[in-house]
């Protein structure tokens, strides 16, 4: 990460490590301070958020979701959810019902929207995969 | 192996090669002990084993394919002694000294004793499972062992039987006596417990280490949150309240999400469905099935307009269905209705009168009867697209009828229409059309553009011709100068000082260029309609005029270049919204500088694979703050309305220099390879 930085840099601020908070703000003004880890599931959080790039939202560790406070919490729930289970081992088992039972059917269609929006993990699709969790 | 044994000519071995033929072994001998191991293991006794010559006449006694009755005879005759000795035959030790041997052959024997005891259990086992047991030293090679299906007697020879001695035909199950030698009849081989029809054990598959190792994927195992949202909303399908209010935007995005991943189902479908309807896009049918595609117009009755993509499993039934449900229906869109027949289509356009808008795209079972059932039954239709289909010059013929037509895309054909046709097309239609899509008739050239293009048009706001090797960049500089209204004097052909005043302004562009777009750009348009089919002859007729174009693209036509482009500008400058010039790869840096000077309505450009592109003329569209040279001021790129800039292939352009916001550069090289 640090690899192109100039030899005279502060060592403060580049550094990115999965344990530095982010925030996530939504559109009507709530705030969500997660990991940096959980901000990595998605692909556009990680971009946005990616120290070695001079982008407003990496400088301020700020991330805006265009979304309901609510969607981007539950949104933000699946994020930590799966990066929970990220290194688990294959014999483990993933309790997806977990979080399915967790997203009441109100909201789905507009977290679709939102998770349709976020590049990797949210959004990869392999239906014929997915085990039967409803 | 006959010629190096007449001449001693013998090419480099491997060490191993030439210890073994120093010891006497050939192949030869290895074959025939091979096949007499697999047969009777000490039939080949006849030929002394042991005594150091093995092998050194190799066609001696090695008889395996051609094993008469006599031969067997005598190898078992032969073997009767060796029965004494089962030990005796030990060209395995051939390689092992004299002393060793002893041992050896102890083992070998209580390895027979135990085998013999094992074996009195066990005799029904056929031959398959004996090679199993074998150690992996004794058995054999993989060749040799899809030999030994040979080492019985010929199909159809006579055997007398190792038991009863009664003489019978070898057949195909015939098996072997155990023990050996010889061959069983078929009431002793099945006195002795085999069943002779028993097939061969299917060979042992080797499990490839794929197939072993199923570890599964983390991704599969944890479904993202767009599929888990896609199962909740089928689930909770029949309760559309619980879904919450969903808006005409978020119902169009939300369509486009479940299209992109494939996961509009039959059971999901329905979010999208409503009485009241008047509008419907899907746009991935491909998992609906015909059944579910039945159910559509009856949940949808109200539907004025709609478009179906990948409607692969609409079939002539489901179709007739719909066209029966559907009475408001006035704008269809079909995308891949492979399965429906021309009856269904001409059911649907009896049925459809006030049908206003019909595409098609890829149908290979439309056909002219279609089409004439078309232009009979809807007088009122205004768009036609007939894209990727057998379009043929019958077919214009029928089209030409349409007068009403306004929007009309017959792009990419099987086979190009020919020229004649499609200038007799316009003739027809041509003053009334706002939108035309030509693209990939490989037919079209210069005189279209003259006779056609030039002549009979007036209203086109949108003019797409991807593909047209033939056509010239003069042709087409030349018919943007006629809708201007310049560039022609009345009635007669190219005046050849326009075109050289031209090749003038091209090569000096800073100086006459800015004269030449001072040149009135928009002139009134020529109210032409109806007037074609009372003229007699084409040539006479005079060129027309027509307004600034919206969309113009002529992609992919390498012939063209600056003085078109100037042209196009000239012409259409202020109304263009879209412009895709792909492909000319000659055009100057200069004239696609002009774009930015006079297009400034441009919302789209595709500029790919243009040479002469560079961060210059895309700073001149789009850039910000671009430094004023001697003085200190700044300036920016004066499309002001862009939206998008496609620069695939363009090695010049970095897009290193501060862009306007809300601009998306596609293809910067130097982005998208790393």
């Amino acid at each position: 990460m640090s690899s192109n930085k100039l030899p005279n840099a502060p060592e403060t601020s580049n550094e990115a490590k999965d344990t530095d908070w982010v925030r996530v703000t939504s559109a009507d003004g709530f705030a969500f301070l997660i990991r940096r880890k959980i901000a990595n599931v998605s692909g556009t959080m990680r971009s946005m958020l990616d120290t070695q790039s001079n982008y407003a939202e990496a400088v301020s560790s700020t991330c805006p979701v265009e979304q309901r406070g609510i969607i981007v919490e539950k949104m933000l729930e699946y994020m930590s959810f799966r990066a929970h289970y990220e290194g688990v081992g294959s014999k483990e088992e993933v309790l997806i019902h977990e979080i399915t039972e967790r997203i009441p059917p109100e909201i789905v269609l507009e977290l679709l929207l939102a998770a349709d929006y976020q590049e990797g993990a949210l959004n990869h699709t392999s239906l014929s995969t997915i085990p039967n969790v409803l | 192996m006959a010629r190096a044994s007449t001449n001693n000519v013998r090419g480099p071995t491997s060490a191993l090669t030439e210890f073994l033929r120093e010891s006497g072994i050939t192949r030869a001998s290895v074959a025939r002990r091979a096949a007499t191991q697999n047969q009777q293991p000490q039939e080949s006794v006849a030929g002394p084993s042991n005594s150091g010559n093995i092998g050194v006449s190799p066609d001696n006694n090695l008889n395996v394919e051609g094993n008469t009755g006599s031969t067997s005879r005598r190898a078992r005759s032969a073997s009767v002694s060796s029965n004494a000795t089962p030990g005796d035959y030990a060209s395995d030790e051939l390689d092992e000294s004299d002393e060793s041997s002893a041992p050896l052959r102890k083992r070998r024997k209580t390895k027979a004793s135990n085998a013999k005891q094992k074996g009195k259990p066990k005799k029904k086992e056929d031959d398959e499972d004996n090679d199993q047991e074998e150690d992996t030293y004794t058995a054999l090679s993989r060749t040799l062992r899809s030999q030994s299906s040979s080492k019985r007697p010929p199909i159809g020879s006579f055997e007398d039987c190792a038991k009863c001695e009664t003489r019978f035909t070898v057949s195909k199950y015939t098996i072997s006596a155990n023990p050996g030698p010889g061959f069983l009849c078929h009431h002793c081989a099945k006195a002795a417990g085999n069943d002779p029809f028993k097939k061969p054990a299917a060979q042992k598959k080797r499990k490839m280490p794929a197939d072993k190792r199923q570890i599964p994927h983390f991704e599969e195992r944890f479904p993202s949150l767009v599929s888990t949202c896609i199962h909740l909303i089928t689930k909770h399908i029949d309760d559309v309240e619980a879904l919450g209010d969903i808006g005409a935007v978020n119902l169009e995005a939300i369509a486009k999400a479940l299209a992109k991943n494939r996961s509009l189902t039959p059971e999901n479908a329905h979010l999208f469905y409503g009485v009241q309807n008047t509008s419907l896009i899907l746009y991935d049918c491909t998992k609906l099935t015909s059944s579910a595609l039945q159910t559509l117009p009856m949940l949808n009755p109200s539907l004025v307009t709609l478009r179906l993509d990948f409607c692969g499993q609409l079939d002539t039934d489901t179709f007739k269905a719909m066209s029966i449900s559907l009475p408001h229906l006035e704008r269809l869109e079909l995308l891949g209705p492979f399965l429906v027949r021309s009856e269904a289509w001409i059911a649907f356009f009896k049925n459809h009168l006030r049908l206003k808008g019909f595409l098609i795209t890829q149908c290979p079972r439309f056909g002219l009867e279609c089409i004439k059932s078309l232009t009979s039954e809807c007088q009122s239709l205004t768009e036609l697209g007939l894209k990727e289909m057998k379009v043929d010059d019958g077919w214009l013929k029928e089209i030409s009828a349409i007068g009403t037509l306004k929007c009309l895309d017959l792009s990419s054909p099987e086979t190009s229409c020919s020229e004649e046709a499609l200038v007799q097309l316009l003739r027809d239609i041509g003053p009334g059309l706002e939108a035309l899509d030509l693209s990939k008739h490989e037919s079209i050239t210069d005189g279209f553009l003259d006779d056609g293009l030039g002549k009979w048009t007036g209203s086109l706001e949108k003019l797409f011709l991807q593909e047209c090797p033939e056509i010239t960049d003069r042709a087409v500089s030349r018919l943007f100068d006629t809708w201007i209204g310049s560039g022609h004097s009345a009635s007669q052909g190219v005046d050849t000082r326009h075109e050289a005043s031209l090749d003038g302004a091209l090569n000096d562009v800073d100086g006459p260029i800015r004269s030449w777009n001072k040149m009135g750009r928009r002139r009134p348009t020529q109210q032409r309609r109806g007037r074609g089919r009372a003229s007699v002859n084409n040539a006479d007729v005079p060129p027309c005029q027509n307004g600034p174009l919206a969309v113009v693209d002529l992609a992919r036509n390498r012939l063209l270049g600056s003085r078109s482009l100037l042209s196009i500008i000239r012409h259409s400058g202020t109304q263009l919204k879209s412009l895709n010039i792909n492909g000319w790869k000659e055009v100057a840096t200069e004239s696609l500088q002009e774009v930015g000077n006079y297009a400034q309505e441009l919302k789209k450009v595709d500029v790919g694979w243009c040479r002469n592109m560079d961060d210059s003329v895309l700073a001149g569209w789009v850039g910000i703050n671009i430094p004023i040279e001697g003085s200190d001021r700044t300036t920016k790129g004066r499309c002001l309305k862009m939206i998008e800039v496609k620069v695939w292939g363009c090695n010049r352009v970095t897009g290193k220099f501060p862009m306007r916001r809300g601009v998306i550069i596609h293809g910067i090289e130097s982005q998208t390879s790393g």
